[in-house]
């Protein structure tokens, strides 16, 4: 029998002895609505501390808006890191050229987790090419779990998404973590905002750059050519030419074109560039080292660059749209949907209109801060 | 696989529906095989030799005791014997038990001993042999520390003990003795159960009851809330000032108080989830806690802190010792040389500082561990040895010992002894104890407060504040527990009010906890014994 003790937390004999049952229908019945009731107010609360990356540009809403487009309606993908939502433009591309585009990019996202996401990512869309950064071609195989969570976080759960988890070689990325984000982030208690608690029941706002984060902070830089730097990379480690050519299989799987690209940085080794046009031949498709396009492409590394990490700016960004533009009609048959898509007509006016917000924050940052969205570090 | 760990939660009910399952006759064997699962699940199959070992030894000394008692028993039935046989059998029956005690004691006490002091006697060895002749050639690398092995032996030799002294009589059947030992709620962190209570829980008939199961998922949701919301959070402040160096008195007073707490909270929380967790399979645990912190005075603390400790060493070594021939002779001695006063002081306090000195060893080999056992054999000494002159004092000064401003003075006093005792522990050596009490202090600073220098420390401002209201919570939950059942009081409300009651709890623990990537995870204080 209990001892008192045990009857701190409420217990005794005679309760006992009034309730000596066992398993009944109406017992089982309680259990099953307070579990029901436990997982609604757990999902929602879920939600509530889940971290959000939202704005345009950022991996959240970056995620929502592409999964809200119509099916099979983007006919260019841009994958890769930082330098991809930084320097590509696809409604510029789109505006000036019709060719509807998208910019799936997350800060110093890898290979591996580049192929997990282009899975995804093409469970909606169709498009006829992909352009993929190969930044990413000089990141070290150690992986930083914090990068992980701001892309990884989005995709719903998938045999792609559980197969990264159990493969990516990080520590502290954890199965139940992943399923589970709550786990994760509740700790955010401390840190939780009106948009936090807005999520809760409703989506963010909808976001309509396509991926692309505006910006017309400019950092003056110089053009720095690293050609005498002695480095060896030997075969290709695995980190690298697995996910390429699981990338590159998967797009010949899909019919798509591939394309490996660099996007034109100050500080550039000629060896990484080496590297990547090896990555590229070793899977059979063209590479574009757009560094020696960039005085073709205009840039201007005094006014075309917003941060010392070497990424484009509004200016720069555009110069390059209008490149890629050239480049994908000289080398593709893509249909110009400018007036058949009203998604991309009205999104477009509303990109206008951030555009001219942010480059009003940016000239005359005093005058009214409420107005334009905050010129904040994304990376 | 920690007790906080999600795996344990699984294990636990993978194990409850296995039992439950299973016909009443055979659930016992279900709780071994959890057991051992768990035994091995918490990273320790090495270990299992030892706890077979361990269980064997005693098992099979105490069924000798057992036997040796019984014919004993047998022979003295005989018709016609004289006083004199019948003592002359016992002594010889005695002396043959004896040899099977001493030889389980050294086994199992012997294990014990070498896995906990070989270190630090190697160490000592080799600053000697360093001293001598530079060198360091002795070393410790391959003593190893069963989990559990401090609870186990202890558990198993009170048994033992108990069978010689005729308490009870022995188990016949070593599963059922083995999963006394090892039985997976108190294995790794006590209580130290008595076969009489747990050997007897272990062999009634295990029914289901949805309202004790649902008391026992109550007790451990308190002990999650305890172990993870509070201690863990508190051990974050509490590591980084210990770890520090530079700090005012003011952010030490602050750990020391905090220690005290994240102690209290980390293992009787880790109590609560056990208990809670046994008391879903109908076993009940024997209480280790009883809101140490109202106690007024230090014996009466440590007749409330780790009860199963206390009382382990009160059976079998306090009351052994005190009548001990040894000190038997001592008494006659001192009687005849000192006063009754005088007398009585040597009659006690060489038992209780055999004990304490003791007690301290069973926490932690070193230096630490023999100033705590004397610091509390010297606390207890002097408060039952002057509890007159006390009084004395008290009348002279015309204190109302009858008050609540009294009882809380006392309360506080013994709080500070605690804390006082901790600081011998706690921050690694008695010389950075010392020096952490030096600048409480002579360097408080209490502008390091005013300033918020305080948080920043691991606790930010939030953390530091929920930290607090966690406290006031943990105080409340505990006047309410001295004075009625929560449990009972909540199973009488209506269902609304009591499930919001206990979703407030799970969420609680859940939001609040501190687990996962951004904190670090820590260990239960008492696994280390």
């Amino acid at each position: 029998m209990l001892p008192k003790w045990m009857t701190d937390m409420g217990n005794d004999r005679k309760s006992l002895q009034l309730v000596q049952s066992g398993i009944n229908g109406k017992k089982v019945a309680k259990a099953v609505v307070f579990a029901a009731i436990f997982l609604i107010l757990f999902y929602f609360a879920q939600r509530l501390f889940q971290a959000k990356w939202a704005g345009n540009g950022k991996t959240t809403s970056m995620w929502q808006e592409y999964t809200s487009l119509e099916e099979d309606t983007v006919d260019v993908l841009f994958v890769g890191t930082s330098h991809v939502y930084s320097a590509i433009d696809p409604m510029y591309m789109y505006e000036n050229s019709g060719i509807t585009s998208f910019a799936i990019s997350a800060g110093a996202m890898r290979f591996d987790l580049t192929y997990t996401v282009l899975q995804e990512a093409l469970e909606t869309q169709s498009p006829k090419v992909i352009f993929l950064d190969m930044s990413a071609v000089h990141y070290s195989h150690q992986v930083e779990e914090a990068r992980i969570h701001p892309i990884l976080d989005q995709l719903r759960l998938s045999s792609y998404k559980l197969d990264f988890i159990l493969n990516s070689g990080c520590e502290e990325l954890t199965l139940l973590d992943s399923v589970i984000p709550f786990f994760r982030y509740h700790s955010r208690w401390s840190e939780l905002n009106a948009a936090d608690f807005r999520y809760t029941t409703g989506d963010l706002e909808m976001t309509y750059t396509r991926g692309h984060y505006i910006s017309y902070k400019t950092v003056p830089t110089e053009f720095h050519f690293y050609d005498d730097v002695e480095e060896t990379h030997g075969e290709f480690s695995d980190y690298l030419s697995i996910p390429i050519q699981k990338i590159a299989a998967l797009c010949e799987e899909k019919d798509i074109d591939l394309i490996l690209f660099k996007i034109p940085l100050p500080g550039w080794y000629e060896y990484q560039s080496e590297v990547a046009s090896e990555l590229a031949d070793l899977v059979g498709v063209p590479y574009l080292e757009l560094y020696y396009e960039k005085d073709e492409i205009g840039l201007d590394a005094a006014t075309d660059y917003r941060d010392d990490s070497d990424h484009l700016n509004q200016y720069g960004a555009e110069k390059l749209a209008d490149y890629l533009i050239e480049y994908l009609d000289s080398n593709y048959d893509l249909s110009d949907q400018r007036g058949i898509n009203q998604r991309w007509d009205e999104d477009a006016v509303l990109y206008d209109q951030l555009k001219e917000e942010t480059l009003q924050a940016s000239l005359y940052p005093q005058t009214d801060p409420e107005a334009a969205p905050e010129e904040d570090s994304v990376d | 696989m920690t007790i906080t760990s999600v795996s344990f939660l699984v294990f636990l009910a993978a194990t409850v529906l296995v039992f439950y399952i299973c016909p009443v006759r055979f659930r016992w064997i279900v709780l071994l095989v959890a057991s051992l699962c768990f035994y091995i699940l918490a990273g320790a199959v090495q270990f299992l030799p030892f706890i077979v070992f361990t269980s064997l030894v005693v098992w099979l000394c105490a069924f000798r005791i057992g036997k040796l008692y019984e014919e004993q028993d047998e022979k003295l039935r005989a018709p016609g014997l004289e006083r004199s046989q019948k003592k002359a059998i016992r002594e010889e029956y005695k002396k043959k038990a004896k040899r099977f005690l001493l030889l389980a004691l050294v086994l199992c006490v012997g294990i014990l001993c070498v896995t906990k002091f070989t270190k630090y006697v190697v160490n000592y060895l080799n600053l000697l042999t360093q001293a001598l002749n530079g060198s360091a050639p002795f070393s410790a690398e391959w003593v190893i520390v069963p989990l559990g092995i401090s609870y186990y032996t202890f558990s198993t030799v009170g048994y033992l003990l108990d069978v010689y002294w005729k308490r009870y009589s022995y188990e016949k059947s070593f599963p059922r003795f083995f999963l006394y030992a090892i039985y997976f709620p108190h294995i790794i962190q006590g209580p130290i159960s008595r076969y009489n209570l747990l050997g007897q829980e272990l062999k009634k008939e295990l029914r289901f009851d949805s309202q004790r199961v649902a008391f026992g998922l109550e007790l451990m949701l308190w002990g999650f809330f305890k172990k993870m919301v509070i201690a863990d959070r508190l051990n974050i402040y509490v590591s980084n000032i210990y770890d520090g160096n530079d700090y005012t008195g003011s952010l030490f007073l602050i750990a020391a108080i905090f220690d005290a707490f994240q102690i209290y909270t980390d293992f009787s929380g880790y109590m609560d989830i056990v208990s809670g967790a046994s008391q879903i399979f109908g076993v009940t645990l024997e209480k280790n806690f009883n809101h140490p912190f109202f106690s007024e005075t230090v014996p009466e603390f440590w007749r409330r802190w780790h009860m199963t400790l206390g009382g382990w060493f009160k059976d079998y070594v306090y009351y052994p010792c005190s009548i001990s021939g040894f000190m038997k002779s001592l008494n006659k001695k001192a009687k005849s040389a000192l006063s009754d006063r005088g007398a009585r002081f040597v009659a006690v306090v060489i038992p209780v500082f055999v004990t304490w000195v003791l007690t301290g060893l069973w926490h932690g080999t070193g230096t630490p561990y023999v100033c705590w056992g004397l610091y509390y054999g010297t606390l207890i000494t002097i408060s039952t040895a002057f509890a007159p002159e006390f009084q004395k004092i008290n009348k002279l000064l015309k204190i109302n010992t009858d008050c609540f401003s009294w009882h809380l003075f006392r309360k506080l006093r013994t709080f500070a002894c605690f804390v006082g005792g901790r600081l011998l522990t706690s921050p690694g050596s008695v010389r950075r104890g010392l020096l952490i009490v030096k600048t409480i202090i002579f360097g408080f600073a209490p502008w390091y407060i005013t300033e918020g220098d305080i948080y920043n420390h691991g606790l930010n401002l939030a953390n530091f504040w929920l930290a607090l209201i966690c406290l006031l919570v943990l105080w409340a939950v505990s006047m309410m527990q001295e004075r009625f059942s929560i449990g009972e009081k909540l199973a009488g409300q209506n269902i609304v009010f009591r499930w919001i009651i206990i979703y407030l709890a799970i969420f609680a623990i859940l939001i609040f906890g501190v687990y996962g990537i951004g904190y670090d995870a820590t260990a239960f204080l008492y696994e280390q014994f």
